[in-house]
């Protein structure tokens, strides 16, 4: 299974070869690829086998490999992407890409869970996004290679389907776990914040997180039956009374803080130790783990390829490493 | 006890309704069991009625009959019904 950095004119070379390509890159580069069997999102940051890296001339690149089955790529809109789930295979894997901020991006983090079939088949994939020096400027976008379209809303997909003897999972890594503090609930489903439940009495969660000055480099956790699931902070307006979150937070689910890291690459090392990495087939991280972490020329053993403005296992995800793994003979 | 995992159990078995519910709980190994269970109890949560109840379970159970052969699953499968040998 290949995934990594190629020029554009590898790529190319892959494309008009026949290969189905999943891809990401800066708008420039994908905008260089001619029609074929490719999705992709924009993003210029990556998990490369050198350590992380910036790079707005390569893309990255992971080839679907020759023993799937069948695949279709699907563009789903707003309202088509409820269906998801149920589109990709009974046994297979999906790959999905959404670009930041767009409105597929905030109804597919906040509906998913109702979606038909949520989490009844692995769906991975990533939320597309920019240099981040270009934000504000440039939209992320995502990319249907069969006609070259580039969108800044929707999202993308590939559906692959595996022979009999071949099996697919998802798994996460995630460096951060519930603090021994305050638990914290919210009275809406949302990825803006005013009022929270600490410890069941209601504060002003602006004023909260700076009077016991939080620092917000590190998430909200929740314990999903014994997943640690992050939603990461992205502003705290304290005149304004507001908390903006890189992910929703969900009525009646206890959060607390997560326990501050020491060191990213460590937590991270020690964590992927455990795992066997060959028969990881797709594997993103988190831009804010990539910011904090200050990975940039850090190794993240074995694991290689985007590092995203949001990851998608099962759901939407922050600041975690999401992977899928296909194994079999 | 024996490695090999329990057979799925029908939906009339009240384990599934248990695991909805937060009756009965388990440390779960599978990833999607994990999120699918924690976003079932939170509807059930929200909209508290038999109906829903049943309809979460059968959701739950659903996943076990399409992704129960997986060693994770396996695991988690055996584990609801450990207690009950």
């Amino acid at each position: 299974m290949m995934s990594k950095l190629c020029s554009v004119k590898e790529t190319r070379s892959l494309l008009l070869a026949g290969k189905t390509l999943i891809l990401a890159g800066e708008e420039d580069a994908l905008d260089q690829l001619p029609r074929g069997k490719w999705i992709a999102g924009t993003i210029p940051y990556f998990m490369t086998s050198d350590g992380g890296l910036l790079t707005k001339e390569q893309i990255f690149v992971t080839e679907v490999p020759e023993f799937v089955i069948n695949q279709k790529i699907t563009y789903y809109n707003e309202t088509a992407i409820k269906r998801v789930y149920e589109d990709g295979y009974e046994k297979g894997f999906t790959i999905l890409i959404i670009p930041a901020t767009s409105k597929t991006h905030f109804t597919f983090a906040l509906r998913a869970p109702s979606f038909p079939e949520f989490a009844s088949k692995p769906l991975i994939g990533w939320i597309s996004g920019v240099d981040l020096a270009d934000l504000g400027k440039v939209s992320p976008k995502i990319y249907n290679g069969a006609n070259a379209q580039k969108e800044t809303d929707g999202a993308i997909g590939i559906h692959c389907q595996l022979p009999p003897n071949k099996e697919a999972d998802i798994g996460i890594i995630n460096i951060f776990s519930q603090g021994a503090g305050d638990v914290i609930e919210f009275p809406a489903d949302g990825f803006s914040v005013t009022d929270a439940l600490i410890n069941g009495k209601k504060q002003d969660f602006a004023d909260y997180l700076t009077v016991n000055k939080i620092d917000t480099r590190y998430p909200l956790v929740s314990d999903y039956s014994g997943a640690m699931i992050n939603v990461s902070f992205q502003k705290v307006d304290v005149s304004a009374h507001h908390v903006d979150l890189y992910a929703p937070v969900f009525k009646n689910l206890k959060y607390k803080l997560a326990t501050p890291i020491e060191d990213y690459v460590a937590g991270f090392n020690s964590e992927l130790e455990k795992l066997d990495a060959t028969d990881i087939f797709f594997s993103c991280n988190c831009i804010l783990n990539y910011l904090y972490g200050k990975l940039e020329g850090k190794k993240t053993k074995g694991f290689v390829g985007p590092i995203t403005f949001g990851e998608i296992g099962y759901q939407l995800l922050n600041q975690t490493l999401a992977y899928l793994k296909i194994y079999g003979n | 006890m024996s490695s090999q995992p329990e057979s799925l159990r029908p939906l009339t078995d009240p384990v599934w309704m248990q695991l909805i519910s937060g009756q009965k709980n388990v440390d779960l190994k599978f990833l999607a069991a994990k999120i699918l269970l924690t976003s079932q109890k939170l509807k059930y949560s929200l909209h508290p009625s038999d109906d829903q109840l049943k309809k979460s379970a059968e959701q739950f159970r659903d996943l076990y009959l399409k992704r129960g052969h997986l060693p994770d699953a396996k695991r988690d499968i055996a584990q609801y019904f450990r207690r009950e040998k």
